[in-house]
Formats: structure tokens, sequence, C-alpha cells
């Protein structure tokens, strides 16, 4: 890398072409010590001067430069030499062939590793992969990109989390999220606690503020050699984001513009109409023997008015440049987005700077700071009746938003939404600043300090308002929610070759953190006006409310790197963290872990150039990390205040004490083999197992204790699967290329303990929701519901199979059994990228396999008994007479109550395989540019996204969906979650 | 040289980590629960958290008493909620949410009063005057509940002697061994109500320093109150005559002078309604801020259409209901911007019907007390003197007016339970001594209870 920053900066130098007369001419020849062949491009620079030059194709090169100075030899694929020219003027050198400098660089924890000599299980995705892609947010371009990390678009809703699950996820209580870490800072991802509840899945995404245009790369850590050094807070995996910095040499502009639009990819559900409904609903009370209302003649398609075409529109700039000593990168975005949703939309405003600079030989500083700002219109979430969508398919269709003189009414629970949309406000606002500045000084050669101090400063603000119209009086709330980190990290390195054998790498570090979360909210009712907007204008005050949480975390760790001959490697890291959430009896929690590789194409008994296998390496790891997403301060027992009763204060028991409550652990051992194969394809797989103990687990007590339930450290889990990954050059000549890139990653997961909590087989299990439970030997997602058979075309009457197997038309709770899980056998995604002269042609499919979903919104809109909203008309297909093979029941069935009840009705499959992306571009020929004297690199591309998907038969609506966010113990779950957008992208990309 | 350079970044690694104490961090809104009954005024407001967990929608902020009133005769429910919509179908399940979640909240307050009681004794500086007080108000409180929690979960006296199992009886605090407790019989229930209401007449005073305080706390009139209403539900009618005739013998609740003996009382900075349902937002039409969930149903119409000028049904309003037709809704509770109003919970009212239904069902013939009370009922709600000429008559007539007087305060399913009367005309799943007329064992407190296995109401 610093190779690379280097030559940048030489080939800068070097255009510019300043040759100072007072020193004399220095001459010789490169040439590399293998095969003693001249090389040709070689850098020569002299130390601490811009000077520099190349070397000519016969190896030669002359240089000006005094004497005693010292001159620079670099090139890609060898090791940089330096030499003192002395009173020479002839100076030839021999490069030595670095093979670890051919291989890429990968970001690891608290610094970077040669990727052929690291013995680390991580995946990468650069710039490149995500270029020009209309991301929302910086996890997007995971999807289906990182083998074994499972991405889920949790929700169509701008500005929603998404959630990822590295390796089936580690925990069942206390957090899936894995640790975010951009530049060295571990960002506060407090999600739900960020907001007002809105619904499950309205978590702000911890990366909204982050632009994706200013990442260079994502490295997902996976296994335990790569996420121990992390400790207390590796084990659901971690994500390293590296942001963008500069690069010595002529300063470089760069701007992208994209524009696009977007539809939803599937109906949830086809509702019915008022006629059908009111003709439904007649049959059905006359078949009941009861009495039929006047429905009102009136209709109203409100599907059609909750959908409409989204925008998109997003300018990035970014200018990078700056010499040997000083180098910068600056990077602004703004981003307008509009959903396919009546009243969703998002403004986003980022900024980004990034200054490196070298007082010295040994020491240098630098900073980075990115600044974001995001204006959002919200609307309710799914499980919300005020929600478009989910407004939509349940308003009875006779209720019209208008009455007769076009003034919008108030439709009651199932919220009017176009009003709700036309006259109330529902903003989110946040604010943040990520940046951290170091310090680093090379106090001997190879041993190096470095002290980094990094901040998170988030502030989301609420503003939200309801009209007269819709709350008599009018009703506001405001919210202001800051969550403000800092960190310190110190680190000393040392790194060192002894006898070109022995390869040493060592880090001790220090680091200490703390964050406060504070919540101020107001509300208020009764308001002269709905002209005025503030909560302070509201004569009732209902919230006053300000509620803190404060943690902070000290570590220690380190970690040693040996390898002999490049062939034989080591690592051992290791942490151990103090943390202000673990019980006064486990403060202090170590963690550690251990690998090894053996590059076996090193071996004498292999011949290093055969055209077949290359850089083959095997690795294997072991080691431990943990999960401290167990709340603030939940090992004190405690009574909450704010009980109150007639204007005095009071307090409530809200939590049983637990002096041992700590962190989850989880243990990892991971084999690993990479190889580079017909030197074109790069080849890894994977094994890994990974026990997860002392699960954090709100342990259900008896309701009859007084309690819900208690914190504790129980629970055993495993994951266990594996990963493999291809990167194939199909085809490489210089008018046409062909890559293809493939990775699949299987998992499966397996609750091996439970706290005693029998289910009626005997099982320990712990609920996630009403349909879905964690079962001791089974999947942490198992779906527990009742079998359904069908209507009997005889009766006309719902069936399902009781716990015996047996047909029954009134099974109970007791009938209930493993149906099905919501976490898939496999998932992946393959790209095929093709050049052809200057076009380019990529497509993307992701795909995800075995796991089922639970349809909740097919418990309301397949409800045959309630009049209370609209129903699906599926359910016209109803039973009439015998040997009807219906959907439904009969009119006036003993089940036509039950028969929407959670059963397997309700589950579908949930695989599917989806064209994410199509994108063609067109890079101008350089030719032409260069007549231009302005550009150097100008593109324009096309890109349509989630056009075409494969999903089970029958499934309603958009399988991609998770309605819980990053709850791990509901997956696969939806109540009228938003589709994923279809979208279609213009957009061009400018070099100056 | 280099060597202390190296020294010296190490220490000075090790100076700015020096914060070991950072980690010690208390929560900011909560108490230490060690703290929690180390003085008086903490305790005090330990208590008052009590009242306000009542306060709690799953308690009484609406949907017991909702649930209670439309499984009954006299709300029609219309709302979307499928929990709801189950009972109200006599179709529920044993997951079905809203059973669990009112038998949890409801044993929260039990076992904070469990708590309170065990605790009051030992706090520093407590007068015996306090202990009294506080220990009473505590024991009223778990009273009411348990015997709101085995009216809903278990079938009334009537059925069974009461000899058929109701909830789990706990009346010790929790100290951190979970317990796992069987269902005790209705007869231990009532036997545990009455033994708290005899200790809290013993220690309440009869009012407190202001009017709201004797309204909205346990005093010595409201356990005479319940415990007549203890005894009206397993037919022990003088014992619910003479405890009304207690209450009212305090003097403070002349029938056309006070309306409550004893109500939870809300504001708009604090009541128990959630985003779900509350009092004013069930029975309000959605113009005035309610989800138009609960209304009045055709068999209270009928009963009200007879004497068409009572006050009571004067006292209704039409709006669209939930189905988005238009339905009659009561004004009992008016606030749906700011839920504030209170919730009933011992009406006035209730004394003098509990009196009069306990001296006509214990005496023989046509008992003149009794007429002369339920005449006292409908001149207030402005309707005519009735002369009963038989004591089913005198009974019935007495039964009509409290199902009128009472609507839509949680009286209705079990008033006509114990009555021995049907739910619904049309609907045999509604019958008295039908199994789904009670509310299952909530499953999730079967699963976590081994002992509650094998005790799930029939057909659960």
């Amino acid at each position: 890398m610093k190779q690379k920053l280097l030559n940048y900066f030489l080939l800068g130098m070097l255009l510019i072409g300043v040759a100072q007369a007072q020193e004399r001419q220095v001459n010789g020849r490169v040439v590399s010590v293998t095969d003693g062949k001249p090389i040709g491009g070689v850098s020569v620079a002299v130390v601490g001067t811009s000077r520099a030059t190349q070397t000519d194709g016969d190896g030669n090169y002359s240089i000006a430069a005094a004497s005693g100075s010292t001159l620079v030899f670099s090139y890609i694929g060898y090791a940089s030499q330096r030499v003192n020219v002395g009173a020479r003027t002839t100076v030839d050198v021999e490069l030595v062939e670095d093979r670890a400098v051919l291989d890429e660089v990968v970001v690891v924890a608290y610094g970077v590793q040669s990727k052929l000599l690291s013995t680390q299980s991580v995946s990468t995705v650069r710039e490149e992969n995500f270029k020009n892609m209309p991301i929302q947010t910086p996890q997007q371009a995971l999807q289906g990109q990182s083998a074994g990390v499972n991405m889920v678009n949790s929700s169509g809703v701008l500005g929603a989390e998404a959630q990822i699950t590295v390796r089936g996820g580690s925990s069942l209580d206390a957090g899936g999220r894995p640790l975010y870490v951009i530049d060295g800072v571990p960002l506060n991802a407090a999600g739900g606690n960020y907001m007002q509840a809105q619904g499950a899945s309205s978590n702000l995404n911890p990366l909204l503020n982050i632009n994706a245009n200013d990442i260079e790369s994502i490295t997902v850590l996976k296994d335990a050699s790569a996420v121990a050094i992390y400790g207390s807070r590796g084990s659901n995996g971690v994500i390293l984001i590296k942001t963008k910095s500069g690069k010595a040499g002529k300063t470089k502009v760069n701007i992208d513009y994209f524009n696009g639009f977007s539809r939803p990819t599937a109906n949830i559900d086809d509702m019915m109409t008022a006629e059908e409904w009111v003709a439904f609903r007649t049959d059905y009370l006359k078949a009941n023997n009861t009495t039929v209302p006047n429905f009102p003649t009136t209709s109203f398609d409100w599907l059609d008015a909750a959908v409409r075409t989204g925008h998109t529109n997003n300018l990035a700039v970014n200018v990078q440049g700056g010499d040997e000593r000083t180098r910068f990168y600056l990077g602004g975005n703004y981003a307008k987005e509009s959903s396919y949703t009546i009243g969703n939309q998002m403004d986003r405003l980022t900024g980004k700077m990034s200054l490196d600079h070298d007082i010295s030989d040994k020491v240098k500083v630098g900073v980075n700071y990115n600044l974001s700002r995001v204006d959002m219109d919200r609307i309710s979430t799914e499980n919300s009746t005020n929600a478009p969508l989910t407004g939509a398919h349940l308003m009875l269709p006779y209720i019209t938003p208008y009455d007769e003189e076009g003034n919008f009414v108030n439709t009651g629970f199932i919220g009017n939404f176009l009003a709700i949309d036309a006259t109330g406000l529902n903003k989110n606002y946040s604010n943040r600043q990520i940046g951290n500045a170091y310090a680093e000084w090379e106090i001997l050669e190879g041993l190096k300090a470095k002290t980094d101090w990094g901040i998170d400063y988030y502030g989301i603000d609420e503003k939200y308002r309801s009209a007269n119209i819709m709350y008599p009086g009018g009703y506001a709330y405001r919210t202001h929610f800051t969550d403000n980190k800092w960190v310190n990290t110190s680190t000393l390195s040392y790194d060192k070759r002894i006898n070109n054998r022995h390869k040493i790498g060592a880090l001790a570090g220090y680091s200490f953190e703390t964050a406060k979360l504070t919540q101020i909210s107001l509300a208020g009712t009764g308001f002269a006006s709905d002209d005025l907007p503030n909560v302070g204008s509201a004569s009732t005050p209902s919230t006053t409310d300000e509620v803190i949480y404060e943690w902070a975390l000290e570590s220690m760790f380190a970690r040693l790197n040996y390898s002999f001959d490049d062939k034989y490697l080591f690592e051992g890291s290791f942490r151990r963290d103090g943390s202000s959430r673990f019980g006064q009896n486990k403060k202090y929690g170590n963690f550690y872990a251990f690998s090894g590789g053996w590059i076996i194409s090193k071996e004498n008994f292999f011949n290093e150039d055969n055209r077949y296998v290359r850089n083959l390496k095997l690795t294997a790891s072991y080691g431990t990390a943990g999960n401290d997403g167990i709340g603030y301060y939940n090992y004190i027992g405690r009574f909450a205040a704010d009980n109150d009763y007639m204007g005095l204060a009071g307090l409530a028991p809200s939590r049983v004490p637990n002096p041992d409550l700590s962190w989850e652990e989880t243990a990892q051992f991971d084999i690993g083999l990479f190889a580079r194969l017909f030197d074109r394809i790069d080849f890894q797989f994977n094994f890994y197992n990974k026990n997860t103990s002392q699960l954090l687990l709100d342990v259900p007590y008896p309701y009859t204790t007084g309690f819900a339930s208690a914190s504790k450290n129980v629970g055993k889990m495993r994951n266990r699967g594996f990963e493999f990954s291809i990167n194939s050059e199909n085809i490489k000549r210089d008018n046409f290329s062909w890559n293809t890139s493939f990775n699949i990653g299987f998992n499966k997961n397996k609750i091996l303990s439970l706290p005693e909590n029998p289910d009626e087989f005997g099982r320990n299990f712990v609920s996630g929701s009403s349909q879905q439970r964690a079962i001791e030997g089974y999947s942490r997602n198992s779906f527990y519901l009742i079998e359904y058979k069908g209507i009997n075309s005889e009766t006309g009457e719902a069936e399902w199979f009781d716990k015996d197997g047996e047909v029954t038309s009134s099974p109970v709770a007791a009938d209930r059994k493993i149906v099905g899980k919501g976490d898939p056998n496999f998932q992946g995604g393959v790209t095929n990228t093709i050049r052809y002269k200057n076009f380019d042609l990529s497509a993307f499919f992701n795909f995800i396999y075995g796991n089922d979903i639970y349809l909740n919104g097919l418990e309301f809109t397949d409800n045959f008994a309630s009049g209370s909203y609209n129903k699906s008309t599926k359910l016209l297909d109803y039973w009439t007479q015998p040997g009807d093979q219906s959907y439904a029941p009969a009119l006036n069935s003993a089940t036509r109550g039950t028969f929407a009840q959670a059963s397997t009705k309700n589950l579908f499959n949930g695989s599917y395989l989806r064209l994410k992306t199509v994108q063609v571009g067109y890079s101008f020929p350089t030719e032409w540019l260069e007549r231009t004297k302005l550009f150097t690199s100008a593109r324009v591309y096309f890109l349509a996204q989630n056009i075409w998907t494969i999903k089970a038969k029958g499934f309603r609506g958009d399988p991609e969906i998770s309605g819980n966010g990053a709850n791990n113990l509901i997956v696969g779950q939806t109540f009228f979650a938003l589709p994923q957008p279809k979208a279609f992208t213009f957009g061009v990309n400018f070099g100056f | 040289m280099k060597c202390l350079k190296v020294i010296y970044v190490i220490l000075l690694s090790v100076v700015l980590g020096a914060c070991g104490d950072k980690l010690k961090l208390l929560p900011e809104q909560d108490l230490a629960d060690e703290v929690v009954f180390n003085s008086v005024s903490t305790t005090e407001s330990a208590l008052r958290g009590i009242y306000s967990n009542v306060q709690k929608f799953e308690v009484y902020g609406s949907l017991p008493q909702v649930i209670n009133d439309f499984m009954g005769n006299t709300v029609e429910f219309v709302g979307t909620f499928p929990t709801l919509q189950d009972l109200n179908n006599f179709s529920a399940v044993s997951t079905n949410g809203d059973v669990r979640d009112v038998w949890r909240y409801n044993y929260e307050v039990i076992l904070q009063s469990n708590k309170l009681i065990a605790q009051v004794g030992g706090v520093p500086g407590i007068t015996s005057e306090q202990i009294n007080q506080f220990t009473g108000e505590a024991k009223f409180l778990r009273a009411l509940i348990y015997l709101q929690l085995a009216g809903l979960y278990s079938q009334p006296f009537q059925i069974n002697g009461g000899n058929n199992l109701s909830v789990p009886l706990v009346l010790d605090q929790f100290v951190g061994t979970v317990n796992f407790p069987s269902r005790s019989t209705l007869n231990e229930i009532h036997a545990a109500i009455e033994a708290d209401l005899k200790d809290a007449i013993e220690l309440l005073p009869v009012q407190y320093g202001s009017a709201d305080e004797t309204r909205g706390k346990a005093t010595k009139g409201a356990a005479y109150a319940l415990l007549s209403r203890l005894y009206l539900y397993r037919d022990q009618n003088d014992l619910a005559a003479s405890n009304a005739k207690s209450a009212i013998d305090l003097g403070l609740y002349g029938l056309t002078t006070s309306v409550d003996v004893f109500t939870i009382m809300n504001s708009a900075i604090d009541n128990g309604r959630v985003g779900a349902g509350g009092w004013a937002s069930y029975y309000n039409p959605a113009s005035l801020r309610g989800r138009g969930d609960a209304t009045f149903s055709e068999a209270l119409i009928a009963m009200f259409e007879k004497e068409p000028e009572d006050k009571r049904f004067q006292a209704k309003i039409s709006g669209i209901a939930t189905d988005g037709i238009s339905r009659y809704f009561p004004m009992k509770y008016p606030d749906a911007i700011n839920n504030s109003d209170n919730s009933p919970v011992l009406r006035t009212a209730e004394l003098y019907l509990n009196r009069a239904e306990g001296l006509a069902k214990a005496s023989g013939g046509v008992n003149a007390e009794a007429v002369s009370l339920v005449n006292s009922i409908r001149a207030k709600a402005g309707l005519p003197n009735k002369n009963p000429t038989s004591q089913d008559e005198l009974i019935e007539l007495i039964l009509v007016e409290r199902t009128k007087e009472l609507a839509f305060e949680g009286h209705s399913r079990i008033d006509l339970l114990r009555n021995k009367k049907n739910l619904r005309t049309d609907d045999v799943r509604a019958n008295y001594g039908a199994p789904k007329t009670v509310l299952p064992i909530p499953q999730r407190e079967i699963d976590t209870n081994v002992q509650l296995r094998g005790q799930q109401n029939p057909e659960y």
C-alpha cells in the first residue's frame, strides 16, 4: 500500500519534473537479483526532496542528488531499497522480488496485514465492488458479496436498519449486530434506543450517516483470530470500514451523479374492492344469521393511493492529492431520495476530510473527520396501522379519505395515511460527527508508538405533529437524543525481520472508551391552531422525560505474529476488557486466539512455478470473543422511578439483581484453505465451528414471581458451517474480459442448552414471538405452529393436525410443533462482469435457501370473521358445497373464526433467487478525453435493481424481508413490511 | 537512550489509561433494591408504585374491564385486534397475548403488595400508624386484584360451590428463589381476599386529608365495599348487605353526593393508556380521537329503550365505529385526547345496588328496603318508582338497574354468570358454565411453571 502511495507520488513529481542544477548527476542501472535482467519503470527518488525519476527500458536512470543523500528504489513486486549515495556518481542496484508485496494487503484490527501471510479469516469488499451503486447505506454493499455474511434489507422504509448476520450470529437476546468500526472508532449503534417507538423495524440504521462514496473498503472479520482482539464485542463479527484518504500526486477531482426511480417489487396481497367486500360480508352475516348493517356505498382504492414512483438523486464529489509530506482527501455528497410509499423522503448531506502529514521521517500525524446531516420524512413502520402500506391493506374499502365536501376525514385506528401525510409532520433529523486524530512515532526502526483519539457524536431529533383532524386539538412530540462517545487507543508495535527468515510482528495496546446516551422527550396536546408546529405551543404537556445511559470499557490487548521463511505462520492475540455493563463479580473478561498457517506452495516439494496451483495456504485458528450487548446496568436489582400516582413520585420493582451478569462468550474454531488456480481463479474455503456459551437470556420467570424474567448468562448455541468463494478471471484479453465471482455460506444453527423451560415434548425453549422460538436441539429461529391441513372438501371446515397427527377442526396450543425455521441453510451471491472495449456489463444475483417466512399480515387479511378491516380476495374462494376445493372454509363454518389463526397456513418457504443488479456502463476512450485537456476519465452507466426474482409458489409479497431488524429471536416474520424497490438508475462519472 | 524512550511511551499509555473507577456507573433513573425500604419516603413511593401499576392498561386501565363487558352483554366489540375478537367470539386460544398480559401485570401488583407488606415493618423511622396504613392499603389492593383475576380465569362460585380451580395464590414476597405455585381453588382465593379485606378494614382510615385522596386511595369504606362485592359473588347475601351498609354508614357515600368509594385517579400526565387502547380510546369514535372499538351492544340498547328517557341512555353519542358504521358510544370516558378519565373501581351506586341485591336475595318476599334502594337508583336516572310484586321480579329489577348503572365499568360478564345467566342469546359457547366463558391460563405461564401442567381450563 505504502509502496503504491509512493509510486503515485513519484509519478506526480516526475510530471512536475523540476530538476535542481546545483547538485551533481547520479547514474546507474537497476536489475533483478533473480535473473539479472534490467527492470524498466523503477521509481528512483531522493529522500527528503521532491526529486524523482524512473528507469528506462534498459533499467538505466539518472538523477540529481547531493553527496551523502539517500536514494529510494521502488517497483511493484519488489522490496524497495534505500541506498546511500555517499560520494559515488554511479549507483547500480539489484532489486529483490518480494512475493508478499505482490499480494494484496488486508485491513485487520489495529492495522493491516499481507493477505497471503495473514492467518485470519476476513472478507473484504472494496470500493470498486459497490462504486456507482445507488446504495442507501454501506451494509448494502455487503449483500451477497461476502461468504458467510447474511444481509437482509429489513424493510423498504428509508433509514431502516438492515439485518446483518455473520456466520449465523452468536446471540439470542443480546443484540445481533456486528461491531462496526470506522477508521478505528467503534460506532455507537444503540439502534432502537435512538427513537420513539414507531414499530419494530424502525430502528435507525447505525450506518445511515456514512456516505458509501467515501469508503475505501469494508472488511468483515469472521474467525476468532480476527475478532478476539475486539474482546467482549467481537463475537457477532466485526465490520471494519476504512474511509478514503489522500494519495500523493497530482490533485484529482471525481464527480459522480446519478438519478433514478423506483416502484415496489411486489404487491403484498390483492385486497377486496368495496363491492366485493360488502357482498362477501353480507353473505357471511346472512349465513351466520346476524343482522346485516347498512353498508356505505362509497369506495376507494387505498393501495393505489399509498404507492407512487420513488426518486433518487445523488451527487458525490471528491478531491484528493498532496505531496510526499502532506496528503488530503475531501469528499462531499448530497443525496435526495423518496420512497415509493407516500410520506417517506430522505435528504442527506455528508462531508469528509482526511489529512495526513509527515512531520519527519519518524513522526506522522493525521486526522479523519466525517460530518453528516440526514433529514427524513418518516412514516410509521409496518406494524403500525398508520403506516401507509399497512393501512392500505387493512382499510375497509368503502371508507374514503375525504368527506362529501372534499375534507379529510379521521378514519380512526386504521389511520387515514393520506391525511396524516398531508396535515402532519413526522421528521427525523440526525447529525453525526465521526472522527479520529492520530500521532505515530517511529521510535526505533520497526518500533512504532501510536495514539489515536476518536469521537462519535450522534444526535437524533424527532419532530412529530398530528393536526386537529387526526387528533382533536392537535398532538406533538419532540425528542432530542444524543449518543456521544470518545475513545482513546494507544498502541506500541514492533516489526522486524531477522536473518530474512524470521519475521516478527508484535502489537500491544490500551484503550478506554465511554459513551453517554441521553434521551430527552416531550409531548403535548391541545393547540390553538394547526399552524403552530412546535410542542411548546401545546396546552397540556403529557410527557416530559429525560433518561440517561452511560457505559465505559477499559481494555488491554496484544497480538504477536511470527513467521518463518514466509512459510510457517503463527499468530496469537489477547484482550482483557473491563466493562461497566458487567456485574461486580465479573467485571473483567479475558479473550484470546491462536492461529497458524502453512503456505504449502513454498515448500521445496512443491513446484512454485507450476501452472495449476499457486499460493496454496492452509490456516487454522481457535479462540474466543464476547458480546457485551447485555444492556447498560442490568446486573443491578432495582426499582424504577416514574411510577407515580396522584401527582406524587412512585417507585416500582423493575429488575432482578444478578451480580454475575457478564458477556456472552463464543469460542470458534476455523480451518481455511486458499489457493490461486491456473493463475486465474482465487479460491477460498473455510470451515468453522462456533460454540457460544453463557448466552445472555431473559430467563422467563412465572409471572407469579412479579417479574417476567431475569437476565442471566445461561444457554449454549452452536453455529457450524462452511464458506466457499471463488474469484475467476475467465477471460483476460486487452479488449475483452470476463470475471466471475461467486460465494456461498452454509450454516447450521443449533441450540445446545437453555434454562429449564420445557415444552410439551420436554425440550427447553425461549420464545421470540408467538410463532417462533429457540428450542434445544433445534434452530434458534424454529417456527412452532399448528400444522394446517386445508379445507375439508366435504364439510367446508378448516382442518389442522393435532399433536398425534390426527385431523382436527379445533386444534389447541398443545398441538404446535416445529414446522420450519427462519434461518437459511445457505446464502450467497454471484457476480459476472464483462468488459468489451469501452463497454462494461455486470450482473449480480443473490440467493438464499432453506428459510421460512411467516406472514403475520395474513392473520388479518385472511381473517374470515372480522368486519373491521379489508380482506384478501383469496377469501372469495370459500366453500359452498361438498366437493369444492376451496381456499377458505364455509361462511358459517365453526372454523370461520380460527381459519386465519397462527398455523402453517401463514408460513411460506422464504428461499429466493434475485437478480439484484444489472449494470451497463460505457467509458469514453482516453484519446477523446485527452483532447478535452480537462477530463481524465468519463463514464456513463445504467443500473437496474431487483428486477427479477424467483420465489416460492403462493408467497404473497417480497421474500427479502425481516420485519424485526436486529432481533436475533425473530427472524423471517413480516407484518406488511415494505417490499424492496425495483429501481432504475442512470449515472455519469467524471474524473479531472 | 532509546530504551528510555520506550519506557516513556509505555508509561504515558498507562497514565492515560488510569480510569478504573470509570467502570462503576449506576443507573440514573432507578434506585437500587437495597435503598428503597431504607426510608419512609421511598417506602411511601413504593406504595404509590403499587397504585401506579393498578393504573396500567392491563390492570384497571380498561383492558380486563372492556373484556368483561364485551364478553358480557353490554358492549359490542367491533375493533381490529384478533386477540380481543377471539375472546369476543368465545374462540380464544391459550397463547392469546392479552390474556397473558392481563395475568402478568395483575400478578405484578400482587407481588408488589406482598413485598411492601413484608418490608414495611423493618423500615427505619417508620411509625406504627404508617405501618398500619401502608399495610392496609397494600392488602386492599392485593384483594382487589385477586378478585379480578379469580373472576377472569375461573368459573364463578355458583358452578361448583367454589371448589373449582382458580389462580395460584401467592402471598409471600419474591426474594430471588423461583417458586412454582399450582392453582388454588376459588374458595381458597376468596378466603385470602376475605382475610385481607378484614385486615384492611381494621387498618385503614375512613378518610384522608383531601377528598381526592379519600377517593383515590384505599379506605375503610372501600374495603367494606369490596368485601360486600365478594360476598355477593359467593351468594353470601346477608354479609353482602351488611358490609355494604357498614360502608354507607360511614357517612361519606350519599347516592347523590358521592360518585366513587374508590377510583383509580388518572391525569393527562399519569394514566394507564397504551398505544393499543385505554378507557377513552375504546369508548370514543375516531372523530373524538378514540379507536371506536367498543360500542353499546344491541342487548343494552334494547334494555334502555324500554325506558328511553333514562338519563343514562341520554348520555350517549353517535359516532363512526372501527367498522365504519355509525354506532352508540357512552360518555363515561370523554377524554380521548389526554386520557385523564379515572378508572371506576367501586362506585357509590354499587354499594346501594349490592345492599339491595343482598337484601332481596336473602329475604323471603319483597324486601321493602331493597325496593326503596333500587328506586333511589332509578330516581337518580330520572325514572319513576317501580313496585315489584315478587322476589324474582325484585331481583330482576335490581339486576337490570345494575347493568344499566354499571355498564362499561367491567361488571357485565361476572354479574351474568354469578346469576347463572347466559352471556349471549345466540351462541351456545357463551352459555352459563360453558368452558370459554372464562379465560385460559396463559400458555406462557404453563410453559414456565411445571405445577400448572394439566391445570389448564377445559377446552383450551
